[in-house]
């Protein structure tokens, strides 16, 4: 069976940090960057951009931000996306739990977090990806070019 | 579960609330520690450390009165 390229190489599952914080966002790239392919937007319009071409597997969605916020980001992007990737929300809101659920989100994670707490659901979400068939029809749970 | 400790809370003047309970504030990092304040400034900070505060405690009260406490 011919291999691809793909297969000879450790493939990272690319994870985008939307957050319009840049010491969180440089905290958690730092926190995934050995296992992930971890890029950042400021706010969910650049974030919508973003993911036209690079499909990641998991959000974390910051949920106050300029431009465009987490609500906003997410109702456009699961009408758009043909993979949706896993949402996590990340706020310090005291209703957490409860902002997720109406979101739709996947996951939450509340500030402050430890960041094997963080480590942690990004492993549990991924893991809970269904995977997608690409193309030649190979089960793939991510693509391996990183996003920049 | 409470959580991380917050480390370092803003004391800016502009950036305390006009009432108390106001929200929203900001949780962040600040040289690589968890940061409060009690306004979602982005910028304007003046940062100080804390000793190690759980979130709760600093949303029932404002950052500032919470550092004057604890010199007092």
């Amino acid at each position: 069976m011919r291999r691809s390229r793909d297969d000879d190489h450790t493939v990272r599952q690319r994870v985008l940090v939307i957050d319009d914080d840049g010491a969180l966002c440089a905290t958690i790239r730092e926190a995934l960057d050995e296992e992930f392919a971890v890029a950042s937007a400021p706010h969910g319009a650049a974030a919508l951009d973003l993911v036209k071409d690079h499909e990641p597997a998991l959000i974390l969605l910051d949920l106050r931000m300029p431009i465009m916020d987490g609500w906003s980001f997410v109702q456009q992007y699961r009408r758009g996306a043909a993979a949706p990737a896993r949402v996590v929300v990340m706020s310090g809101a005291p209703d957490l739990a409860n902002i997720a659920r109406q979101l739709g989100a996947d996951g939450h994670l509340k500030k402050p977090f430890d960041l094997e707490e963080l480590r942690a659901i990004v492993a549990t979400e991924l893991a809970r990806r269904p995977s997608v068939r690409n193309e030649s029809g190979r089960a793939d749970r991510s693509s391996s070019a990183p996003l920049t | 579960m409470a959580g991380p400790l917050i480390e370092f809370v803003c004391i800016a003047a502009a950036h305390r609330p006009r009432h108390q309970g106001e929200h929203p504030s900001t949780v962040t990092v600040h040289n690589g520690r968890w940061a409060y304040c009690d306004s979602p400034a982005d910028d304007g900070h003046d940062w100080v450390t804390s000793g190690g505060v759980p979130l709760d405690r600093l949303r029932r009260q404002p950052a500032r009165d919470q550092i004057e406490s604890r010199s007092a």
